[in-house]
Protein backbone atom coordinates (compact mmCIF):
# COMPACT_ATOMS: atom_id res chain seq x y z
CA UNK A 1 0.00 0.00 0.00
CA UNK A 2 1.30 3.66 -0.55
CA UNK A 3 1.71 5.48 2.29
CA UNK A 4 -0.77 8.03 1.99
CA UNK A 5 -3.43 5.22 1.71
CA UNK A 6 -2.27 4.03 4.62
CA UNK A 7 -2.47 7.39 6.32
CA UNK A 8 -5.86 8.33 5.26
CA UNK A 9 -7.46 4.75 6.39
CA UNK A 10 -5.61 5.79 9.98
CA UNK A 11 -6.93 8.89 10.15
CA UNK A 12 -10.56 7.64 8.51
CA UNK A 13 -11.06 5.14 11.37
CA UNK A 14 -9.72 8.05 13.70
CA UNK A 15 -12.43 10.19 12.40
CA UNK A 16 -15.01 7.66 12.01
CA UNK A 17 -14.57 6.52 15.94
CA UNK A 18 -15.29 10.68 16.28
CA UNK A 19 -18.72 10.09 15.29
CA UNK A 20 -19.21 6.53 16.63
CA UNK A 21 -18.42 7.91 20.22
CA UNK A 22 -20.36 11.98 20.04
CA UNK A 23 -23.84 12.73 18.84
CA UNK A 24 -25.15 11.02 16.47
CA UNK A 25 -22.99 8.38 15.47
CA UNK A 26 -23.65 7.08 18.97
CA UNK A 27 -27.55 6.43 18.48
CA UNK A 28 -27.32 2.81 17.17
CA UNK A 29 -25.30 1.82 19.93
CA UNK A 30 -26.76 3.80 22.73
CA UNK A 31 -28.51 0.60 24.42
CA UNK A 32 -28.15 -1.42 27.49
CA UNK A 33 -28.97 -4.71 26.05
CA UNK A 34 -27.37 -7.01 24.81
CA UNK A 35 -25.00 -6.99 27.59
CA UNK A 36 -21.51 -8.10 26.39
CA UNK A 37 -19.13 -9.68 28.64
CA UNK A 38 -21.32 -8.44 31.76
CA UNK A 39 -21.08 -4.72 29.75
CA UNK A 40 -23.94 -2.92 28.68
CA UNK A 41 -23.97 -2.30 25.11
CA UNK A 42 -23.18 1.32 25.37
CA UNK A 43 -20.05 0.67 27.75
CA UNK A 44 -19.08 -2.10 25.11
CA UNK A 45 -18.84 0.04 21.84
CA UNK A 46 -16.54 2.09 24.08
CA UNK A 47 -14.53 -0.97 24.30
CA UNK A 48 -14.85 -1.93 20.80
CA UNK A 49 -13.68 1.08 19.15
CA UNK A 50 -10.36 1.39 22.32
CA UNK A 51 -9.51 -2.05 21.10
CA UNK A 52 -10.04 -1.42 17.55
CA UNK A 53 -7.75 1.89 17.90
CA UNK A 54 -4.98 -0.23 19.13
CA UNK A 55 -4.87 -2.68 16.41
CA UNK A 56 -5.16 0.29 13.54
CA UNK A 57 -2.19 2.28 15.12
CA UNK A 58 -0.75 -1.92 15.66
CA UNK A 59 -1.07 -2.13 11.75
CA UNK A 60 0.15 1.22 10.59
CA UNK A 61 3.57 0.34 13.06
CA UNK A 62 3.76 -3.28 11.55
CA UNK A 63 2.91 -1.63 8.15
CA UNK A 64 6.33 1.30 8.78
CA UNK A 65 8.76 -1.47 9.91
CA UNK A 66 8.32 -3.97 7.21
CA UNK A 67 8.46 -0.89 4.45
CA UNK A 68 11.93 0.32 6.44
CA UNK A 69 13.46 -3.27 6.41
CA UNK A 70 12.50 -3.64 2.91
CA UNK A 71 14.22 -0.21 2.06
CA UNK A 72 17.11 -0.92 4.01
CA UNK A 73 17.17 -4.61 2.10
CA UNK A 74 18.27 -1.94 -1.25
CA UNK A 75 14.72 -1.72 -2.20
CA UNK A 76 12.72 1.00 -4.19
CA UNK A 77 10.12 2.78 -1.49
CA UNK A 78 7.18 4.55 -2.84
CA UNK A 79 8.95 7.79 -2.03
CA UNK A 80 7.78 9.93 0.79
CA UNK A 81 8.30 8.98 4.44
CA UNK A 82 4.47 8.38 4.88
CA UNK A 83 2.26 6.42 6.83
CA UNK A 84 2.44 8.32 10.10
CA UNK A 85 -1.06 9.46 9.79
CA UNK A 86 -2.40 12.59 8.06
CA UNK A 87 0.50 15.23 7.94
CA UNK B 1 -4.83 -4.33 66.06
CA UNK B 2 -7.21 -1.84 65.08
CA UNK B 3 -8.24 -1.60 61.36
CA UNK B 4 -6.79 2.44 60.83
CA UNK B 5 -3.70 0.81 62.23
CA UNK B 6 -3.06 -2.16 59.61
CA UNK B 7 -3.91 0.67 56.70
CA UNK B 8 -1.57 2.83 57.75
CA UNK B 9 1.80 -0.02 58.38
CA UNK B 10 0.42 -1.30 54.45
CA UNK B 11 0.35 2.42 53.29
CA UNK B 12 3.68 3.14 55.21
CA UNK B 13 5.15 -0.22 53.42
CA UNK B 14 4.11 1.19 50.03
CA UNK B 15 5.81 4.70 50.80
CA UNK B 16 9.05 2.81 51.69
CA UNK B 17 8.92 0.78 48.50
CA UNK B 18 8.16 3.96 46.54
CA UNK B 19 10.94 6.07 47.91
CA UNK B 20 13.65 3.20 47.82
CA UNK B 21 12.95 2.55 44.06
CA UNK B 22 13.02 6.78 43.10
CA UNK B 23 16.23 7.17 45.44
CA UNK B 24 18.42 4.44 43.96
CA UNK B 25 17.01 4.64 39.82
CA UNK B 26 18.72 8.36 39.74
CA UNK B 27 22.34 6.71 39.82
CA UNK B 28 22.78 6.34 36.29
CA UNK B 29 21.34 9.59 35.16
CA UNK B 30 24.56 11.94 33.68
CA UNK B 31 25.29 15.38 35.69
CA UNK B 32 23.64 17.34 33.31
CA UNK B 33 19.87 19.43 33.03
CA UNK B 34 19.16 16.42 30.06
CA UNK B 35 20.14 13.88 32.58
CA UNK B 36 18.42 15.30 35.24
CA UNK B 37 14.95 16.35 33.15
CA UNK B 38 15.37 13.87 29.97
CA UNK B 39 16.74 10.85 31.31
CA UNK B 40 19.47 11.01 28.86
CA UNK B 41 17.11 10.32 26.60
CA UNK B 42 17.23 6.88 27.28
CA UNK B 43 13.72 5.87 28.31
CA UNK B 44 12.62 2.25 26.83
CA UNK B 45 9.24 1.11 26.39
CA UNK B 46 8.37 -0.07 29.94
CA UNK B 47 9.15 2.76 31.50
CA UNK B 48 7.20 5.03 28.56
CA UNK B 49 4.20 2.95 28.81
CA UNK B 50 4.02 3.24 32.68
CA UNK B 51 4.74 7.08 32.66
CA UNK B 52 2.29 7.67 29.64
CA UNK B 53 -0.32 5.85 31.86
CA UNK B 54 0.37 8.03 34.39
CA UNK B 55 -1.29 10.57 32.40
CA UNK B 56 -4.43 9.37 33.13
CA UNK B 57 -4.60 7.29 36.02
CA UNK B 58 -4.14 10.32 38.69
CA UNK B 59 -6.07 11.15 41.69
CA UNK B 60 -8.90 11.70 39.19
CA UNK B 61 -8.92 8.01 38.38
CA UNK B 62 -9.71 7.09 42.10
CA UNK B 63 -12.03 9.92 43.08
CA UNK B 64 -13.41 11.99 40.46
CA UNK B 65 -13.74 9.53 37.44
CA UNK B 66 -15.74 6.98 39.84
CA UNK B 67 -17.35 9.93 41.30
CA UNK B 68 -19.08 10.56 38.02
CA UNK B 69 -19.82 6.97 37.29
CA UNK B 70 -21.51 6.54 40.33
CA UNK B 71 -23.99 9.86 40.10
CA UNK B 72 -23.81 11.06 37.03
CA UNK B 73 -23.53 7.41 34.98
CA UNK B 74 -22.82 7.05 31.13
CA UNK B 75 -22.16 10.62 31.13
CA UNK B 76 -18.52 9.44 32.89
CA UNK B 77 -17.99 7.11 29.79
CA UNK B 78 -16.52 10.15 27.78
CA UNK B 79 -13.12 9.88 29.90
CA UNK B 80 -12.78 6.76 27.32
CA UNK B 81 -13.44 8.65 24.24
CA UNK B 82 -11.50 11.78 24.61
CA UNK B 83 -8.23 9.29 26.09
CA UNK B 84 -8.12 7.60 23.11
CA UNK B 85 -8.82 10.56 20.90
CA UNK B 86 -6.80 12.50 22.07
CA UNK B 87 -4.01 10.17 22.44
CA UNK B 88 -4.29 8.79 18.83
CA UNK B 89 -1.93 12.11 17.82
CA UNK B 90 0.70 11.58 19.35
CA UNK B 91 1.59 8.95 16.51
CA UNK B 92 2.46 11.62 14.45
CA UNK B 93 3.52 14.47 16.72
CA UNK B 94 5.96 12.44 19.59
CA UNK B 95 8.59 11.26 17.24
CA UNK B 96 8.51 15.22 15.75
CA UNK B 97 9.08 16.48 19.05
CA UNK B 98 12.03 13.72 19.67
CA UNK B 99 13.70 14.44 17.02
CA UNK B 100 13.73 17.68 16.86
CA UNK B 101 14.20 18.05 20.90
CA UNK B 102 17.46 15.32 20.22
CA UNK B 103 18.98 17.90 17.32
CA UNK B 104 18.43 21.40 19.21
CA UNK B 105 19.13 19.83 22.62
CA UNK B 106 15.74 20.76 24.08
CA UNK B 107 14.04 19.12 27.25
CA UNK B 108 10.73 21.64 27.47
CA UNK B 109 7.54 22.29 25.74
CA UNK B 110 8.80 25.75 24.87
CA UNK B 111 12.02 25.09 23.93
CA UNK B 112 10.53 23.36 20.79
CA UNK B 113 7.62 26.50 20.08
CA UNK B 114 10.35 29.13 20.57
CA UNK B 115 13.00 27.78 18.65
CA UNK B 116 10.55 27.24 15.60
CA UNK B 117 9.34 30.59 16.06
CA UNK B 118 12.20 32.46 17.16
CA UNK B 119 10.35 33.89 20.09
CA UNK B 120 11.35 34.50 23.81
CA UNK B 121 7.65 36.62 24.54
CA UNK B 122 6.12 33.25 23.62
CA UNK B 123 8.25 30.95 25.47
CA UNK B 124 7.54 32.90 28.64
CA UNK B 125 3.65 33.00 27.93
CA UNK B 126 3.73 29.09 27.69
CA UNK B 127 6.12 29.12 31.12
CA UNK B 128 3.19 31.43 32.53
CA UNK B 129 0.29 29.49 31.58
CA UNK B 130 2.51 25.68 32.42
CA UNK B 131 3.05 26.85 35.63
CA UNK B 132 -0.69 28.42 36.20
CA UNK B 133 -1.95 25.21 35.40
CA UNK B 134 0.35 22.78 37.05
CA UNK B 135 0.53 24.26 40.43
CA UNK B 136 -3.55 23.88 41.27
CA UNK B 137 -3.22 20.45 39.40
CA UNK B 138 -0.05 19.16 41.90
CA UNK B 139 -2.24 20.44 44.49
CA UNK B 140 -5.03 18.67 43.84
CA UNK B 141 -3.24 15.30 43.61
CA UNK B 142 -2.11 15.96 47.14
CA UNK B 143 -5.58 16.85 48.13
CA UNK B 144 -6.71 13.57 46.56
CA UNK B 145 -3.52 11.51 48.94
CA UNK B 146 -4.84 13.20 51.74
CA UNK B 147 -8.42 12.47 51.49
CA UNK B 148 -8.20 9.17 50.96
CA UNK B 149 -4.90 8.36 53.27
CA UNK B 150 -7.88 10.07 56.29
CA UNK B 151 -11.11 7.85 54.59
CA UNK B 152 -9.75 4.61 55.04
CA UNK B 153 -8.13 4.86 58.58
CA UNK B 154 -11.54 6.61 59.60
CA UNK B 155 -10.12 9.64 60.21
CA UNK B 156 -7.28 9.51 62.30
CA UNK B 157 -4.51 10.14 59.57
CA UNK B 158 -5.49 13.81 59.43
CA UNK B 159 -5.60 15.43 55.23
CA UNK B 160 -2.26 16.97 55.86
CA UNK B 161 -0.56 14.45 57.75
CA UNK B 162 -1.24 12.06 54.63
CA UNK B 163 -0.59 14.49 51.75
CA UNK B 164 2.80 15.51 53.61
CA UNK B 165 3.67 11.88 53.85
CA UNK B 166 3.38 10.98 50.08
CA UNK B 167 4.07 14.34 48.72
CA UNK B 168 7.23 14.38 51.02
CA UNK B 169 8.56 10.72 49.51
CA UNK B 170 7.44 12.46 46.14
CA UNK B 171 9.49 15.52 46.84
CA UNK B 172 12.86 13.27 48.09
CA UNK B 173 13.19 11.15 44.60
CA UNK B 174 12.15 14.30 42.44
CA UNK B 175 14.98 16.12 44.06
CA UNK B 176 17.60 13.10 44.17
CA UNK B 177 16.42 11.37 40.83
CA UNK B 178 14.89 13.61 38.88
CA UNK B 179 12.86 12.08 35.48
CA UNK B 180 14.68 8.47 36.42
CA UNK B 181 13.06 8.60 39.78
CA UNK B 182 9.63 9.55 38.13
CA UNK B 183 9.54 6.75 35.30
CA UNK B 184 10.92 4.04 37.67
CA UNK B 185 8.21 4.83 40.70
CA UNK B 186 5.59 5.17 37.88
CA UNK B 187 6.13 1.71 36.88
CA UNK B 188 6.36 0.21 40.17
CA UNK B 189 3.02 2.49 41.36
CA UNK B 190 1.17 1.70 37.84
CA UNK B 191 2.02 -2.15 38.09
CA UNK B 192 0.89 -2.05 41.60
CA UNK B 193 -2.63 0.10 41.29
CA UNK B 194 -4.12 -1.87 38.23
CA UNK B 195 -3.00 -5.35 40.10
CA UNK B 196 -5.04 -3.71 42.75
CA UNK B 197 -7.67 -2.02 40.88
CA UNK B 198 -8.20 -5.25 38.60
CA UNK B 199 -8.52 -7.54 41.90
CA UNK B 200 -10.85 -5.36 43.78
CA UNK B 201 -13.34 -4.44 40.96
CA UNK B 202 -14.13 -7.44 40.03
CA UNK B 203 -14.46 -8.96 43.84
CA UNK B 204 -17.02 -6.19 44.82
CA UNK B 205 -19.60 -6.90 42.11
CA UNK B 206 -18.90 -10.64 42.61
CA UNK B 207 -19.64 -10.46 46.55
CA UNK B 208 -22.39 -7.62 45.98
CA UNK B 209 -24.52 -9.16 43.00
CA UNK B 210 -22.66 -12.44 41.49
CA UNK B 211 -20.87 -10.63 38.97
CA UNK B 212 -20.43 -7.83 36.29
CA UNK B 213 -23.26 -9.26 34.51
CA UNK B 214 -25.90 -9.50 37.14
CA UNK B 215 -24.91 -6.37 38.62
CA UNK B 216 -25.14 -4.49 35.49
CA UNK B 217 -28.99 -6.29 34.92
CA UNK B 218 -29.94 -4.89 38.44
CA UNK B 219 -29.18 -1.54 37.36
CA UNK B 220 -30.78 -1.66 33.86
CA UNK B 221 -33.98 -2.50 35.81
CA UNK B 222 -33.95 -0.31 38.90
CA UNK B 223 -31.55 3.25 37.21
CA UNK B 224 -31.74 2.25 33.28
CA UNK B 225 -30.89 6.15 32.83
CA UNK B 226 -27.17 5.51 34.10
CA UNK B 227 -26.59 3.53 31.59
CA UNK B 228 -27.08 4.99 28.31
CA UNK B 229 -25.01 8.23 27.16
CA UNK B 230 -25.17 11.16 27.40
CA UNK B 231 -26.01 9.73 31.06
CA UNK B 232 -27.09 12.56 33.89
CA UNK B 233 -25.87 16.39 34.45
CA UNK B 234 -23.72 17.74 37.17
CA UNK B 235 -27.51 18.09 39.24
CA UNK B 236 -29.05 14.41 38.54
CA UNK B 237 -31.19 16.64 34.92
CA UNK B 238 -30.49 14.33 31.63
CA UNK B 239 -27.29 15.59 30.35
CA UNK B 240 -27.49 17.19 26.64
CA UNK B 241 -25.61 15.30 23.54
CA UNK B 242 -24.09 18.38 22.77
CA UNK B 243 -22.17 18.83 26.03
CA UNK B 244 -21.54 15.61 25.90
CA UNK B 245 -20.25 15.52 22.62
CA UNK B 246 -18.33 18.74 23.11
CA UNK B 247 -16.63 17.66 26.19
CA UNK B 248 -15.42 14.79 24.18
CA UNK B 249 -13.87 16.68 21.57
CA UNK B 250 -12.51 19.74 23.50
CA UNK B 251 -10.46 17.13 25.91
CA UNK B 252 -9.24 15.43 22.83
CA UNK B 253 -7.75 18.16 21.61
CA UNK B 254 -6.10 19.47 24.57
CA UNK B 255 -4.74 16.09 25.93
CA UNK B 256 -1.73 16.06 24.19
CA UNK B 257 -0.35 19.25 24.79
CA UNK B 258 -0.03 19.49 28.66
CA UNK B 259 3.78 20.49 28.76
CA UNK B 260 4.68 17.92 30.95
CA UNK B 261 3.93 15.10 28.25
CA UNK B 262 5.81 16.76 25.64
CA UNK B 263 9.14 16.40 27.99
CA UNK B 264 8.10 12.98 27.79
CA UNK B 265 8.95 12.59 24.24
CA UNK B 266 12.00 13.73 25.11
CA UNK B 267 12.98 11.61 27.51
CA UNK B 268 12.13 8.50 24.77
CA UNK B 269 15.32 5.96 23.40
CA UNK B 270 13.82 6.23 19.92
CA UNK B 271 10.83 7.02 17.61
CA UNK B 272 9.58 3.37 17.95
CA UNK B 273 9.07 3.19 21.66
CA UNK B 274 7.25 6.57 21.17
CA UNK B 275 5.20 4.90 18.58
CA UNK B 276 4.46 1.46 20.65
CA UNK B 277 3.20 3.99 23.46
CA UNK B 278 1.12 5.52 21.38
CA UNK B 279 -0.59 3.07 20.24
CA UNK B 280 -0.53 0.83 23.76
CA UNK B 281 -1.54 3.72 25.21
CA UNK B 282 -5.63 2.51 25.15
CA UNK B 283 -4.96 -0.01 27.16
CA UNK B 284 -4.73 2.58 30.11
CA UNK B 285 -8.14 3.17 29.43
CA UNK B 286 -9.38 -0.24 29.65
CA UNK B 287 -7.95 -0.51 32.88
CA UNK B 288 -9.95 2.12 34.25
CA UNK B 289 -13.08 -0.34 33.61
CA UNK B 290 -12.66 -2.05 37.54
CA UNK B 291 -12.96 1.67 39.27
CA UNK B 292 -16.20 2.28 37.11
CA UNK B 293 -17.52 -1.41 38.40
CA UNK B 294 -16.52 -0.44 41.99
CA UNK B 295 -18.43 2.56 41.04
CA UNK B 296 -21.75 0.93 39.70
CA UNK B 297 -21.87 -1.61 41.98
CA UNK B 298 -22.41 1.61 44.98
CA UNK B 299 -25.03 3.19 42.88
CA UNK B 300 -27.64 0.22 44.45
CA UNK B 301 -26.06 0.22 47.73
CA UNK B 302 -27.86 1.15 50.68
CA UNK B 303 -25.57 3.67 52.25
CA UNK B 304 -24.32 6.58 49.80
CA UNK B 305 -20.68 8.58 50.54
CA UNK B 306 -20.69 11.67 51.79
CA UNK B 307 -19.97 12.61 48.22
CA UNK B 308 -19.77 10.96 44.89
CA UNK B 309 -15.92 11.77 45.11
CA UNK B 310 -15.87 9.40 48.00
CA UNK B 311 -17.47 6.38 46.36
CA UNK B 312 -14.43 3.99 46.38
CA UNK B 313 -13.21 4.35 49.75
CA UNK B 314 -17.08 4.53 50.64
CA UNK B 315 -17.41 0.88 48.62
CA UNK B 316 -14.09 -0.23 49.98
CA UNK B 317 -14.54 0.28 53.60
CA UNK B 318 -18.43 -0.49 53.60
CA UNK B 319 -17.86 -4.23 52.58
CA UNK B 320 -16.33 -6.75 54.92
CA UNK B 321 -12.71 -6.47 53.29
CA UNK B 322 -9.47 -7.31 55.12
CA UNK B 323 -7.88 -4.53 56.99
CA UNK B 324 -4.59 -5.15 54.80
CA UNK B 325 -6.42 -5.06 51.51
CA UNK B 326 -8.10 -1.53 52.87
CA UNK B 327 -4.57 -0.55 53.21
CA UNK B 328 -3.59 -1.89 49.56
CA UNK B 329 -6.38 0.21 48.18
CA UNK B 330 -4.91 3.03 49.95
CA UNK B 331 -1.75 2.84 48.69
CA UNK B 332 -3.32 2.27 45.23
CA UNK B 333 -4.81 5.60 45.56
CA UNK B 334 -1.90 7.15 46.39
CA UNK B 335 0.38 5.50 43.91
CA UNK B 336 -2.33 7.32 41.65
CA UNK B 337 -1.84 10.68 42.79
CA UNK B 338 1.74 10.40 42.98
CA UNK B 339 2.79 8.92 39.53
CA UNK B 340 1.23 12.17 38.38
CA UNK B 341 2.10 14.53 40.84
CA UNK B 342 6.12 13.59 40.58
CA UNK B 343 5.61 14.29 36.98
CA UNK B 344 4.12 17.71 37.14
CA UNK B 345 6.44 18.76 39.96
CA UNK B 346 9.39 17.77 38.07
CA UNK B 347 7.81 19.89 34.85
CA UNK B 348 7.53 22.93 37.34
CA UNK B 349 10.86 23.24 38.06
CA UNK B 350 11.95 22.35 34.76
CA UNK B 351 9.37 25.03 32.83
CA UNK B 352 10.09 27.63 35.56
CA UNK B 353 14.09 27.26 34.72
CA UNK B 354 14.06 26.47 31.13
CA UNK B 355 11.72 29.10 29.76
CA UNK B 356 11.20 31.75 32.52
CA UNK B 357 14.48 32.33 34.61
CA UNK B 358 17.10 31.36 31.99
CA UNK B 359 14.72 33.51 29.55
CA UNK B 360 14.11 36.65 31.19
CA UNK B 361 16.17 36.71 34.22
CA UNK B 362 19.69 35.01 33.54
CA UNK B 363 20.35 34.20 30.20
CA UNK B 364 24.49 33.00 30.90
CA UNK B 365 23.17 30.82 33.76
CA UNK B 366 25.50 27.18 32.92
CA UNK B 367 24.15 23.81 33.68
CA UNK B 368 25.26 23.36 37.10
CA UNK B 369 23.59 26.14 38.37
CA UNK B 370 20.40 25.25 36.48
CA UNK B 371 19.99 21.62 38.38
CA UNK B 372 20.86 23.48 41.16
CA UNK B 373 17.82 26.40 40.27
CA UNK B 374 15.35 23.29 38.37
CA UNK B 375 15.79 21.62 41.94
CA UNK B 376 15.06 24.21 44.26
CA UNK B 377 11.71 25.43 42.23
CA UNK B 378 10.54 22.26 41.97
CA UNK B 379 11.04 22.16 46.01
CA UNK B 380 9.03 25.58 45.94
CA UNK B 381 6.21 24.41 43.77
CA UNK B 382 5.85 21.46 45.85
CA UNK B 383 5.89 23.91 49.06
CA UNK B 384 3.32 26.16 47.46
CA UNK B 385 0.84 23.49 46.07
CA UNK B 386 0.81 21.69 49.00
CA UNK B 387 -0.14 25.05 50.89
CA UNK B 388 -2.85 25.23 48.18
CA UNK B 389 -3.73 21.75 48.97
CA UNK B 390 -4.10 22.42 52.99
CA UNK B 391 -4.83 25.64 53.89
CA UNK B 392 -7.32 27.65 51.52
CA UNK B 393 -10.69 26.65 50.55
CA UNK B 394 -10.30 28.34 47.46
CA UNK B 395 -11.86 25.96 43.72
CA UNK B 396 -8.88 24.75 42.79
CA UNK B 397 -11.23 22.70 39.98
CA UNK B 398 -12.04 25.70 38.86
CA UNK B 399 -8.57 26.92 38.67
CA UNK B 400 -7.46 24.39 36.59
CA UNK B 401 -9.99 24.08 34.43
CA UNK B 402 -9.31 27.74 33.37
CA UNK B 403 -5.56 27.01 33.21
CA UNK B 404 -6.45 23.92 30.94
CA UNK B 405 -8.43 26.23 29.25
CA UNK B 406 -5.21 27.57 28.13
CA UNK B 407 -3.13 24.63 27.63
CA UNK B 408 -5.72 23.60 25.00
CA UNK B 409 -5.30 26.49 23.36
CA UNK B 410 -1.68 25.05 22.37
CA UNK B 411 -2.58 23.00 20.39
CA UNK B 412 -3.14 25.47 16.68
CA UNK B 413 0.28 26.20 17.57
CA UNK B 414 1.50 22.71 17.61
CA UNK B 415 -0.01 22.01 14.19
CA UNK B 416 1.47 24.97 12.84
CA UNK B 417 4.70 24.28 14.26
CA UNK B 418 5.31 20.94 12.60
CA UNK B 419 2.37 21.20 9.52
CA UNK B 420 2.38 24.89 7.89
CA UNK B 421 5.40 26.74 7.24
CA UNK B 422 3.90 30.23 6.77
CA UNK B 423 3.11 30.81 10.04
CA UNK B 424 4.86 33.46 11.69
CA UNK B 425 5.63 34.08 15.44
CA UNK B 426 3.49 36.75 15.65
CA UNK B 427 0.43 35.00 14.36
CA UNK B 428 1.48 32.08 17.17
CA UNK B 429 2.05 34.43 19.97
CA UNK B 430 -1.57 36.21 19.14
CA UNK B 431 -3.44 32.77 18.22
CA UNK B 432 -1.91 31.63 22.23
CA UNK B 433 -2.96 34.63 23.59
CA UNK B 434 -6.82 36.07 21.89
CA UNK B 435 -7.61 32.40 22.29
CA UNK B 436 -6.70 31.91 26.09
CA UNK B 437 -8.33 34.80 26.48
CA UNK B 438 -12.09 33.88 24.84
CA UNK B 439 -11.88 30.57 26.57
CA UNK B 440 -11.35 32.26 29.78
CA UNK B 441 -13.98 35.08 29.47
CA UNK B 442 -16.64 32.47 28.18
CA UNK B 443 -15.42 30.17 31.05
CA UNK B 444 -16.70 33.02 33.38
CA UNK B 445 -19.31 34.13 32.06
CA UNK B 446 -21.26 31.28 29.60
CA UNK B 447 -24.14 33.40 28.62
CA UNK B 448 -22.05 34.74 26.05
CA UNK B 449 -21.57 31.28 24.75
CA UNK B 450 -22.81 31.06 21.30
CA UNK B 451 -25.75 28.39 21.35
CA UNK B 452 -23.89 27.42 24.07
CA UNK B 453 -20.97 25.89 22.22
CA UNK B 454 -17.86 24.78 24.78
CA UNK B 455 -15.54 27.58 25.81
CA UNK B 456 -12.85 25.59 24.57
CA UNK B 457 -14.15 25.20 21.23
CA UNK B 458 -14.60 29.10 20.41
CA UNK B 459 -11.35 29.71 21.81
CA UNK B 460 -9.66 26.87 19.23
CA UNK B 461 -11.78 28.70 16.48
CA UNK B 462 -10.70 32.24 17.17
CA UNK B 463 -7.31 30.84 18.10
CA UNK B 464 -6.59 29.60 14.68
CA UNK B 465 -8.39 32.18 12.63
CA UNK B 466 -5.75 34.61 14.66
CA UNK B 467 -2.84 32.40 14.11
CA UNK B 468 -3.19 32.28 10.66
CA UNK B 469 -4.66 35.61 9.41
CA UNK B 470 -1.90 37.45 11.88
CA UNK B 471 0.72 35.10 10.31
CA UNK B 472 -0.71 36.40 6.40
CA UNK B 473 -0.02 39.89 7.35
CA UNK B 474 3.43 39.71 9.19
CA UNK B 475 6.52 38.78 7.69
CA UNK B 476 7.41 34.99 7.55
CA UNK B 477 10.75 33.65 9.08
CA UNK B 478 13.84 33.01 6.64
CA UNK B 479 12.87 30.39 4.94
CA UNK B 480 16.08 28.61 5.31
CA UNK B 481 15.12 28.60 9.36
CA UNK B 482 12.07 26.93 8.41
CA UNK B 483 13.02 24.66 6.37
CA UNK B 484 15.80 23.53 8.21
CA UNK B 485 13.62 22.97 11.11
CA UNK B 486 11.15 20.68 9.28
CA UNK B 487 13.25 18.58 7.47
CA UNK B 488 15.03 17.52 11.40
CA UNK B 489 11.32 17.05 12.93
CA UNK B 490 10.94 14.66 9.39
CA UNK B 491 14.05 12.83 9.58
CA UNK B 492 13.84 9.60 11.45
Amino acid sequence: MKPRTVATLAVGYFLAMAIALTYPGYLPANRIRPLVFGLPFSLFWQMLWISGSIAVLGLVFAWEKRRRTRRERGERGEGGEGGEGGA
Amino acid sequence: MERWVVVTLVTAGYLVISLVIGWVSGRKASDTVTGYVAGDRGFGLLVMYFVTGAMIFSAFAFLGAPGWAYSRGAAAFYIFSYGVLGFAPWYVLGPRIARVGRAYGHVTQAELFSARFQSKALSVAIAVVSIVAFLPYIALQMKGAGIVFNAVTDGHVPIWVGALAAYGVVMLYVLKSGVLGVGWTNTFQGIFMLVIAWILGLWLPYRLYGGIGPMFERIAELRPELLTVPGLGPTGEPWSWGAYSSAVLVSAVGFTMWPHLFMKAYAAKDDDTLKLTTLLYPTFLIFLLPLYFIAFAGVLFPTPPQSPDFILPHMILSTDIAPVVVGLFCAGALAASMSTGDALLHATGAVYVQDFHRKVLQPELDDHHRRLLIRIAALAAGVIAFFFAVRTEMSLVALLLAAYGAVVQLAPLAVATFFWKRATPAGALAGLVVGALVTLVLTLYPQFRPYGIHAGVVGLLVNTFTLVAVSLITRPLPDEHVSNFLDVSRRA
